[in-house]
């Protein structure tokens, strides 16, 4: 079995027990959907990598395509944490953030020049709005340090999940590059691969050695 | 169907005008929009962005380091050091370097800097910059490819790009994907090279005139179902006009155009930011902690498992990523269409050329915006502009400038104007390229008429929709090339260690006369 095989087969089975050591806990603002995105994306991955074992043409195209279409999982599994982690993290960073300052200079003659007084405003409501949106999406009553230490743990635990979702892709697709190499080509026995010797002659480029 | 299902869509990504209420119930274009923006969200999300950075890291570690260490070589290549007037080819590797440099530092250098910092904060710049150093090297593969495997269309122009490095590169069982990527292509030709262009520079300008235009020029007008005004129009039809003019020429008017047009709007903008942090010096030391503290170890606020995996800074990491590819174009493989045309027989000696591209656009010139806008804190007090960046950054061109704030409007309006068009120019020729490839040469013409009329209406539509539109393309387009990138991996380091294990001499400059009389040729 070769390398790229290997790790085919270890990526989902060692992202598949890190995902659920990552699972979101009762009460969390994410929602456990993407295992079943990621579950269907490691079925297919290891199959892919099942499939390649066997070097012949049929595998290699077999392979391939499993290989495009576990990635494409992934990206789904991907995609549901990343939209709620966006909503989460975005509402939890313009409430923390702090309060711009105008330099003095300006503020003196702010209202007629830089309406800037107006766009601070403008940006304590942006701050409310984020902290009505936590309020209802923890069900709190007061954004307390028990709401805090919450927030924070689901902002971690998302951001943890999106690392190890993108390196599950990631093997996923580079994976696909690797067996659309000229030596995965000739070792499956695809025919149409390129034989050309990347310094032979071209019709524009260097004439050969 | 089309027609009349036409002016719907485009009201509904047209420009609301002032004080419109909006409609309780979303519309196709609404629905359409909300997707694209959901699309570009997840397209940009980090496993893509750890790609793109991925592939560039590959590179820099396999060739140990080409960007510090080849950078001299690039900077005579560049400089013509080692032209050779029999070359095969349509344009010399500077005007290459200026045709795709014309297409990168654009918008995004103004616009989407200020958009970067805003959404994903300070740390962003930081993740900018690095994937700049990376991008270098991605586009070295991707341009060192496509001289490799370029070919000539039936009109006898060059033709090269990843399109023709996957179907010669990989084989013609490969044709489908080199399909795929000239599709994509095509349509996102349409997006960050031709509307957010159009669209970014009539945002400023409305912002910029908005209380000193005549009433009449402001009014909203209704137009084949856009309801727009007047100022947006005529400066749509300007840009239009102006592009068309040159892109009718081809390859080898672009490549004049841009090579004086570039280094002019490099040093003009540049020296406008230069001003601006030679003012606030002080500030610097300041600026410059802030950014790298919240790109590694995140806001204290925002931290929460041990700084890297904390949410500012995934946050910074995607939006400084998706800026700066969108402004170096490094991975997208847009570039290495222009690149294809230069003279030269080595294709390494392109790919060195290319590798300047991102550091010029990204290192430098973007760098710059994200200085200029951090120690103004425009980013904070304009933040809900985030989506028209290029309002960001020309406030805080005007903070910075505190003597002369019209100094500062007027450097970041005439460089929008330079960079917008220039970038437009150079694209049309990537999307002509694709069509040339997909439908034969005859579907040139076509194609340019087409991008004039979308480059017109760009400067209508809304720039959330606009932005996305360009993201999901440009996203698009790049998983097909980036297949081509790893599987062609042997390919460019055989060029690369083969241009190396050979003498280089250049044709001009220090050590050309001595080589040539000792008879050393190349």
């Amino acid at each position: 079995m070769s390398t790229a095989c290997r790790l085919n087969l270890a990526f989902p089975v060692v992202g598949a027990l890190v995902l659920l050591w990552l699972r979101p806990p009762e009460g969390s603002v994410l929602d456990d959907g993407f295992l079943l995105w990621f579950g269907v994306g490691a079925v297919l991955q290891l199959a892919a990598a099942l499939v390649l074992t066997r070097r012949n043409h049929g595998s290699w195209v077999l392979g391939w395509v499993l290989l495009w279409l576990a990635s494409a999982s992934y990206m789904g599994a991907y995609a549901p944490v990343h939209l709620q982690e966006d909503a989460l993290s975005g509402n939890w960073a313009t409430w923390m953030a702090p309060e711009p300052k105008l330099p003095k200079e300006l503020e003196k003659e702010a209202g007629e020049q830089h309406e800037l007084p107006a766009r601070v405003a403008e940006w304590r409501q942006h701050r409310d709005e984020a902290a009505a949106w936590l309020r209802t999406t923890f069900a709190a009553d007061v954004l307390d340090d028990a709401f805090r230490t919450r927030a924070k743990a689901d902002i971690g635990r998302a951001g943890l999940l999106l690392y190890v979702l993108s390196a599950i892709f990631l093997s996923a697709f580079f994976s696909i590059g690797w067996f659309a190499g000229r030596h995965s080509l000739h070792e499956y026995g695809v025919s149409g691969g390129s034989e050309e010797d990347p310094l032979a002659v071209n019709t524009m480029g260097r004439d050969p050695a | 169907m089309i027609l009349t299902t036409l002016p719907t869509l485009l009201a509904a990504l047209a420009v609301p005008p002032p004080g419109a209420q909006a409609d309780s119930s979303p519309g196709l274009g609404e629905s359409i929009a909300a997707f694209l923006g959901e699309a570009a969200k997840v397209a940009w999300g980090l496993p893509f962005i750890l790609m793109l950075g991925s592939v560039g890291l590959f590179y820099t570690l396999k060739l140990k380091l080409p960007q510090l260490r080849n950078f001299g070589h690039a900077v005579g290549i560049s400089a013509g050091r080692y032209d050779e007037k029999d070359d095969p080819g349509e344009v010399t590797h500077f005007q290459a370097l200026c045709a795709a440099l014309s297409a990168t530092v654009g918008v995004g250098n103004i616009a989407g800097v200020a958009t970067a910092i805003a959404l994903g904060g300070p740390g962003a710049a930081v993740w900018m910059m690095l994937f700049g150093a990376l991008g270098m090297m991605t586009k070295f593969a991707s341009c060192t490819l496509a001289i490799r495997y370029r070919v000539y269309d039936e009109d006898g122009h060059i033709l090269g790009g990843p399109m023709e490095s996957i179907q010669r590169g990989l084989g013609p069982r490969f044709k489908w994907l080199a399909t795929a990527f000239a599709i994509c292509a095509l349509i996102a030709s349409f997006g960050g090279g031709n509307m957010v262009q159009a669209n970014q520079m009539a945002n400023a300008f409305t912002h910029e005139f908005k209380d000193s235009l005549p009433g009449s020029l402001s009014e909203p007008v209704v137009f084949l179902g856009i309801t727009t005004n007047w100022l947006r129009l005529m400066l749509g039809a300007a840009v239009a006009a102006i592009v068309a003019s040159v892109i009718i020429g081809g390859m080898k008017r672009i490549g004049q155009v841009a090579g004086v047009l570039v280094p002019v709007m490099a040093v003009f903008y540049v020296g406008g930011a230069m001003t601006v942090i030679l003012l606030h010096l002080d500030r610097v030391p300041e600026t410059l902690g802030e950014m790298f503290t919240l790109a590694f170890a995140g806001g204290e606020e925002h931290t929460v498992v041990g700084g890297v995996v904390g949410y500012s800074v995934v946050q910074a990491l995607t939006w400084g990523a998706r800026r700066a590819v969108f402004s170096n174009e490094a991975g997208l493989g847009s570039a290495p269409i222009a690149h294809a045309a230069a003279k030269t027989k080595e294709p390494i000696r392109e790919g060195l050329v290319a590798m300047m591209e991102p550091f010029i656009d990204t290192v430098v010139i973007c760098m710059m915006t994200a200085l200029v806008i951090l120690m103004t804190d425009a980013h904070v007090l304009f933040a809900d502009k985030a989506k028209e960046g290029a309002i960001v950054t020309r406030e805080a061109f005007r903070m910075g400038l505190e003597a002369a704030p019209w100094l500062g409007a007027i450097t970041v309006s005439i460089g929008l104007i330079l960079f917008a068009i220039s970038t437009a120019i150079s694209w049309s020729y990537y999307g002509d390229r694709c069509a040339s490839f997909l439908f034969g040469a005859w579907a040139v013409k076509p194609y340019r008429l087409v991008y004039v009329i979308v480059l017109f209406f760009g400067a209508n539509l809304k720039a959330g929709f606009v932005w996305d539109f360009s993201d999901v393309a440009n996203a698009a387009m790049a998983f097909w090339h980036i297949v081509a990138l790893l599987a062609l991996v042997p390919v460019v380091l055989a060029l690369y260690r083969d241009y190396f294990s050979r003498e280089q001499v250049p044709t001009k400059g220090p050590g050309a006369r001595l080589h040539r009389d000792e008879g050393g040729t190349e």
